[in-house]
């Protein structure tokens, strides 16, 4: 079945939009999912740059400063509801393996 | 490192392909490694500048919005690239949307950790650059296929080799570029999807691949110049288009105008559509056109003319030892002949030989008063022979008439036919011979005595 844009989250997206529960900016983004993910997952400045893009155009996050060309950005709403169900579906997924292994 | 000082740079050239981009970055590394600092890049010609040894690892990044031209690019490719430092890679140059980083970090996190994005990247970017001119190639080609006469492949071998050869080669540089791309796309697509990392093509395969289509490229040119009376000619035609066209192209298309960021034919302030469309149609029309000229006038001989020997002679010259036979030798000018003008279009292939000869004589008025053509084709070769006597077969029954039984011993040939439709005067005789062929035409008033067709057998079996 084709997945809906959003719909799930891929790793570093959740744990971006994990990082950006609070105003951060650029490489504080990259520094901080290493650390929720305790180095076990590297967003390239790349990779985050196109995410941000696509996030910013989805409404997931909104820019909150802008200093020269460094710009800070936080999870909206609907960016909040998105995460809290990639949240939901995961621990269902724990859940449901858990009977079993 | 983004601006390079005046010191003298050290040119390479370097062929990849838009997406080898592992390629190029172990380049770029091995050159460092050999005290070459990258600083530039156009195409395949990479610019550095002596440096110390040094060991750095480099990353070629494709920049994810491909509208180039916008004004507001500057700015974003500007915060882009100050992410990427902020990570530790420097930023060097770029050449429209490729970014080429390097870092001295060995465990620098890579700009793209997102395979299935860098997949896409580069994919775009391949079409971008390369999809144009592969859907261009294969118009021109599919143009020239239609045009062409394909019934008569094997008289084209002789008289039509060149083009043959162009149709031949040139799309053999791009196809198999087209092939490769699309195994590298697909045969990643599925991988980057399961998580894998994106699987380039090796230094060593690429340098063979474009090792190859350079050699394709040079025969090609080889084969448009190959036994055409005067290949030099010919081939200083076919640079001269070829140059012309490059130089039109790239006034059209070159992205490195200031004043509208694309085209310097173009540099009015139009939109960037407009100014993309203007290009692409430009450079279609300008390189289409160079190439149906070019090949149109190889296909229809035209330029043979120019190679054509004019032997203008009086009554009572001798015969010119290019010319196997005339009227004059023939004893076939008719009395009131003032001067008679011989022109010899010759044409060779590695299969053959077909030469062309018109006599005209001429009244003391000037008018033409006597007419007289032959070829003669040679070819080694059964099924090139077969091929012109089945051409010449083909015609109306009731013109065809099957001489050999009356005519052959004469001619001292395996076959004589003659079409009474074909040609001028009393129409068109074929004489078959072992390997060769003659092809005759004569106005009504020439007879074909038995000793003119004994000296015209004997002038084409010694014709070589």
């Amino acid at each position: 079945m084709a997945r809906e844009t959003f719909q799930t989250l891929s790793e570093p997206m959740y744990y971006v939009l994990l990082a950006l529960c609070n105003e951060c900016c650029g490489v504080d983004i990259m520094k901080l999912v290493e650390h929720l993910s305790h180095g076990r997952v590297k967003v390239g400045p790349g990779t985050l740059y196109a995410m941000l893009d696509k996030f910013l155009k989805n409404n997931i996050i909104t820019e909150t400063r802008s200093e020269g060309r460094k710009r800070s950005y936080i999870i909206t709403n609907y960016g909040r509801e998105l995460l809290l169900k990639e949240y939901e579906r995961l621990q269902q997924m724990v859940a449901d393996g858990a009977g079993l292994l | 490192m983004n601006n390079y000082n005046k010191e003298k740079l050290v040119k390479k050239i370097f062929w990849h392909s838009s997406y080898d981009l592992k390629t190029v970055e172990t380049f770029l590394e091995n050159m460092a490694t050999d005290g070459y600092m990258f600083v530039s890049h156009d195409h395949q010609v990479f610019r550095f500048k002596r440096c110390e040894p040094v060991k750095l690892k480099f990353f070629v990044d494709i920049f994810h919005n491909s509208r180039k031209l916008d004004d507001s690019l500057g700015t974003m490719k500007d915060e882009y690239v100050t992410y990427c430092e902020e990570c530790g890679w420097h930023f060097i140059s770029n050449d429209g949307n490729m970014l080429f980083f390097y870092t001295i970090d060995d465990n620098a996190t890579p700009i793209q950790t997102d395979n299935e994005l860098r997949l896409k990247l580069i994919n775009n970017q391949t079409l971008h650059t390369d999809g144009i001119g592969w859907i261009m190639w294969l118009f021109l080609i599919l143009m020239q296929l239609c045009a062409f006469d394909w019934h008569n492949l094997a008289n084209a071998l002789i008289d039509e080799f060149s083009v043959l050869c162009a149709y031949a080669c040139y799309p053999l540089i791009f196809v198999p570029d087209m092939v490769r791309y699309c195994i590298f796309y697909f045969r990643n697509r599925g991988k980057v999807k399961e998580g894998a990392d994106i699987t380039f093509y090796s230094a060593g395969s690429t340098f063979r691949f474009h090792f190859v289509r350079i050699a394709v490229a040079i025969c090609l040119l080889i084969g448009l110049t190959f036994a055409i009376a005067d290949s030099i000619y010919v081939a200083c035609v076919v640079v001269a288009f070829a140059v012309v066209a490059i130089i039109i192209v790239s006034l059209i298309c070159n992205h490195k105008s200031k004043k509208s960021g694309f085209s310097r034919m173009t540099a009015i302030a139009f939109n960037l559509n407009a100014n993309m469309i203007i290009a692409t149609i430009a450079a279609l029309l300008v390189i289409f056109l160079q190439f149906f000229e070019v090949f149109n006038i190889i296909g229809s001989r035209t330029l043979f003319n120019y190679n054509a020997t004019n032997h203008s002679t009086t009554i009572n010259s001798v015969q010119n030892d290019t010319i196997p036979f005339s009227l004059g030798s023939l004893n076939a000018l008719p009395e009131e002949a003032d001067t008679n003008d011989t022109s010899v279009y010759p044409c060779a292939s590695p299969f053959g030989r077909y030469d062309s000869f018109d006599e005209y004589v001429y009244d003391d008025s000037g008018n033409i008063i006597r007419r007289f053509e032959y070829d003669i084709i040679i070819s080694n070769y059964d099924f090139i022979i077969d091929s012109y006597i089945e051409d010449f077969k083909s015609c109306e029954p009731e013109d065809f008439v099957d001489l050999t039984e009356s005519e052959a011993k004469l001619w001292q040939a395996n076959a004589v036919y003659l079409d009474a439709a074909k040609g001028f005067g009393k129409g068109t005789r074929l004489v078959v011979y072992e390997n060769k062929l003659l092809v005759i035409s004569a106005s009504y008033d020439f007879e074909y005595t038995d000793e003119r067709i004994k000296a015209m057998s004997k002038a084409v079996k010694n014709y070589s």
